[in-house]
């Protein structure tokens, strides 16, 4: 019988060998940053906020890098965005410093990278409010003419309106499927979807500092009995708004502010005339055209008919990626040098928007925080507010009644 | 794929009917249990072994109701929960086969049930699955068929069999977020039985199981999206949505399981050993979206399990049954990046890390005494300790899940003859479950979600509890033809922890016709 036990003690033993994993088990790796500027930069801050996030497990580490720009962290392996922000003063501006990296997989050990940051004046006009979820009506049916965004001159210095550029980047919803981009350094662009344009002369629409412009898609009071009582927001003292004569399709009609010039809506929306910005958040971008960017020029993506206008990245203003819920923070849209992080209300047609956090007042005049990182930038607001903190309106806009 | 099950079982029944012995025929479930404890071999793995330990010819028709009720539960088991199963079985010679079928049907309802959003039947060590803290109804049907079968004896030495078993299973969760759940599993088991001296037996067997679950998300509320927590264990979770844009797709689960298993049995007269060891290894792994599949983990379980059996048969039968065994599941976590090229679109895994492991040991002793004859028992006394101990750990950021627990049961049942042809079973059970500690502990980074505040708290107090219970088995036998009963059964249990203001009630009832 002896045999035979051992028999079966063998027979285990190579059950066991074959249920071996050969699978490693997690631990903690060591990688280092190294945190470069453009050779055109002279002054570096004293240090440099890093934060390792990895949104699959929820988990974000944080550390500071000294003016050498260097920082080592033990984390998990993992795919993290990489976020780079500091700020410094010079010469009376307060001057930003952001860079990212995102989607990265880290998993060796010992492993550096490197991240230019980006250099920029903190923003003159930024996104202050953004309303995009919609509504319910009484009837429990989605409404979502009441829409709106509202841009604000965070400078010390009046900036004209005229010719500023408006509009949402590819892709529609946010989505880990990116299109790629048939042209020559496509990374150095973002791709309008939607884009819209303020007309104007030159110097029609000035915004003084602390003044504030409303860009409604239809610049009407939604809180009327025909539209929606349950509408947050009576947007008739808006400037703008996205009006189109020839639309057929649908209820809005022209009110007083003045209509946005459509430069281009993505093809698949064609048929659909009309203010469309997805409920679920889109990614919204504003610039000043440089003269030199034909921003009626159409790129094509690779593998799809689906055309963008191409806009560089160093013309854009201020970005903020809107997003639908946390589930969706790490699907980025928007190239992480304008706007590393997203914000969310967390559901559509809940009549919640997104404003920007006070940094400071000056004067009596509200400064805006802007890392260009929406996560820490932005904080959800029950209920939509034009001209939230007491933001002005601008002395053109005759039609408003006080609000 | 219902009606074939059907057919299957129909068929299965007719053959039994072919098969009849001449030896004591089986009229209730008295004696019922009686073969099935001396039928060593069926309770292995072995199923060529039947044919060295066969169980009497029977066939049985059954139709059962149960019920239960009670806070004393897991969270993912429901508040209530009622359940119809219909069952036909039987064993026969058939020419030199020994056969043994089964075929059950059971329908079943949850009340209140939450932490569960996908699963049929959650498992703490399968740990990636959707959850959600509704607190919803379950339905649930299962269609479950087996077979075994030994061949004829060659050559005087040899027996060989096999096993298969056919599961079907679907659900629906009843409130949002809503799921449908579909999952299937086969899995067949050759065997050999040798000969090697006068009583002395060994056998061999090894298996193969496929299982497939499919779950698919909606919400009733089209406007409401649901949030819902993409669990990997002891608290760790991604957020995910269901319903809307950006919600989550489908989820599967496809499995694969092999195993093998050794024994070897001695008889001398009267008295019978048997000794079953096997190892198992299974692989479930957890996807979502079929079209482009992205990892959600996998569980890869080892387990190790050792089974003696001693019989001394006669009108004194003694059954003293050691059971020991240990599971060891890693649950792998991938790093995966997403191909967005036009012409791939996939998800690509770059790397695979172990990041939780769940262990699991037992040892369990049973006795048995009956009392009466070879076919049947006046009298049964039983006996049952177990100990169990289920160790959990998230690796990093680490948390843990511990608890351990022996339980001690004393039954006995006696069998009282009314008239000739009648008699009525009545059984009586205490047992006491003594918990020998556990803690849940969590460190990372989302401590104040309802997983950690709620979920498995309450689910460490139910498992921490000291608890009693208290059941009772009644059942009436009545031949109707020579060979043939209707038996009645009542049945129920309460359970009342000593350290919670719980309790949780189970009763049954049904009744069988057996020939």
């Amino acid at each position: 019988m002896t045999k035979y036990l051992l028999l079966l003690t063998f027979a285990c033993a190579v059950c066991l060998t074959a249920c071996d994993d050969k699978t490693e088990t997690i631990k903690e790796i060591t990688v280092s940053v190294q945190i470069t500027t453009p050779d055109s930069v002279t002054t570096v801050p004293e240090s440099y906020q890093v934060e390792f996030i990895n949104y699959n497990d929820n988990s974000k580490v944080e550390k500071t890098a000294g003016a050498d720009g260097k920082v080592t962290a033990s984390i998990l392996p993992g795919v993290y965005t990489i976020s780079v922000s500091a700020e410094a003063l010079e010469q009376g501006f307060s001057t930003i410093y952001s860079g990212s990296l995102v989607n990265e997989n880290i998993v060796t050990d010992g492993a550096s990278y490197t991240i230019e940051v980006k250099v920029a004046k903190s923003g003159t006009l930024v996104f202050k409010e953004i309303y995009y979820a919609g509504s319910k009506t009484p009837s429990n049916a989605s409404y979502f003419r009441d829409q709106f965004f509202e841009i604000y001159n965070n400078s010390e210095s009046v900036v004209y309106a005229d010719g500023l550029c408006v509009g949402t980047l590819y892709t529609n919803l946010a989505s880990a499927t990116q299109p790629t981009w048939d042209k020559e350094n496509a990374a150095d662009y973002v791709y309008y979807q939607w884009l819209w344009q303020i007309p104007g002369t030159g110097t029609q629409y000035p915004i003084q500092p602390g003044e504030a412009i409303i860009v409604a898609q239809w610049a009407t009071n939604h809180q009327v009995e025909a539209l929606n009582p349950n509408a947050p927001v009576n947007l008739s003292s808006s400037e703008f708004e996205g009006y189109i004569a020839a639309s057929s399709t649908q209820i809005q009609t022209d009110e007083q502010a003045i209509n946005l010039n459509l430069i281009y809506r993505m093809s698949s929306f064609q048929s659909m005339p009309q203010w469309l910005n997805s409920v679920n958040g889109c990614a919204y971008a504003l610039f000043f055209p440089d003269g030199k960017t034909d921003i009626t020029e159409l790129t094509t993506q690779e593998g799809s008919t689906a055309q963008g206008v191409a806009i560089p990245i160093s013309l854009i203003l201020d970005a903020v990626e809107t997003v639908k819920d946390e589930t969706q923070v790490q699907l980025k849209r928007i190239p992480t040098v304008l706007d590393a992080g997203a914000t969310f209300v967390s559901a559509t047609y809940n009549s919640k928007s997104v404003a920007r956090k006070i940094k400071e007042t000056k004067d009596g005049r509200n400064i805006y925080q802007d890392t260009n990182n929406s996560t820490n930038d932005f904080e959800v607001q029950d209920t939509p507010t034009i001209r939230r903190n007491g933001a002005k309106k601008p002395s053109w806009n005759t039609w408003s009644n006080g609000n | 794929m219902k009606n074939r099950l059907l057919a299957s079982a129909v068929c299965l029944l007719s053959a039994s009917l072919y098969g009849q012995e001449a030896a004591q025929p089986v009229t209730g479930y008295s004696g019922l249990e009686l073969s099935y404890a001396q039928s060593l071999w069926f309770h292995t793995s072995n199923a060529a072994g039947i044919a060295l330990t066969p169980l009497r010819s029977y066939n049985i028709l059954s139709a059962q109701y149960a019920a239960a009720a009670g806070s004393h539960k897991l969270q993912q088991e429901g508040d209530k929960s009622r359940s119809t199963d219909f069952n036909t079985s039987g064993a026969l010679l058939l020419g030199k086969f020994y056969l043994w079928g089964d075929f059950t049907f059971s329908d079943s309802h949850v009340t209140g049930a939450t932490y569960n959003t996908n699963r049929y039947e959650p498992s703490s060590d399968m740990p990636y699955y959707v959850a959600d803290p509704n607190k919803s109804d379950w339905k649930k049907q299962c269609y479950d068929m087996a077979l075994k079968a030994a061949l004829p004896l060659w050559s005087d030495r040899l027996v060989a069999g096999v096993e298969a078993r056919y599961t079907a299973k679907r659900a629906a969760k009843q409130l949002d977020p809503r799921a449908t759940v579909y999952g299937y599993g086969i899995i067949v088991r050759p065997s050999v039985a040798v000969k090697i001296a006068t009583g002395h037996h060994a056998g061999l067997s090894a298996w193969y199981r496929n299982t497939f679950d499919r779950n698919t998300f909606t919400n009733s509320l089209s406007y409401h999206n649901e949030q819902v927590y993409i669990m990997k264990g002891l608290g760790s979770y991604s957020p995910g949505v269901v319903g809307g844009t950006g919600g989550i797709g489908v989820f599967y689960y496809p499995g694969n399981q092999y195993g093998g298993s050794l024994q070897y049995g001695i008889a001398r007269s009267s008295n019978t050993l048997l000794l079953d060891i096997s190892c198992t290894t299974e692989k479930i792994e957890a996807f979502e979206t079929p079209t482009k599949p992205q990892r959600r983990g996998a569980a890869d379980n080892t387990t190790l399990a050792a089974k003696l059996q001693l019989l001394r048969s006669g009108d004194y039968t003694h059954k003293l049954t050691a059971d020991a065994g240990q599971s060891a599941t890693n649950g792998i976590e991938y790093v995966q990046e997403y191909d967005s090229r036009y012409d791939v679109n996939q998800w690509v895994t770059i790397a695979e890390y172990v990041k939780s492991t769940y262990k699991r040991l037992w040892a369990a002793l049973q006795y048995d005494l009956f009392i009466g004859s070879r076919y049947d028992y006046s009298w049964k006394i039983g006996i049952k300790t177990l100990y169990s101990s289920q160790q959990d750990e998230y690796l990093a950021p680490r948390s843990v899940f511990n608890v351990r627990s022996s339980y001690a049961e004393l039954s006995g049942a006696k069998n009282f003859a009314i008239g000739a042809s009648s008699k009525i079973l009545f059984g009586l059970q205490l047992g006491y479950k003594r918990s020998m500690g556990g803690e849940y502990a969590y460190g990372g980074a989302a401590a104040t979600s309802i997983l950690v505040t709620d979920f498995y708290p309450k689910d460490l107090s139910y498992l921490k509890s000291h608890c009693g219970s208290v059941g009772g088995n009644l059942s009436w036998s009545f031949v109707v033809k020579s060979k043939s009963s209707i038996n009645l059964n009542l049945s129920g249990q309460w359970t009342k922890p000593t350290n919670r203001a719980s309790d949780r009630r189970f009763i049954k009832a049904g009744a069988a016709y057996i020939f």
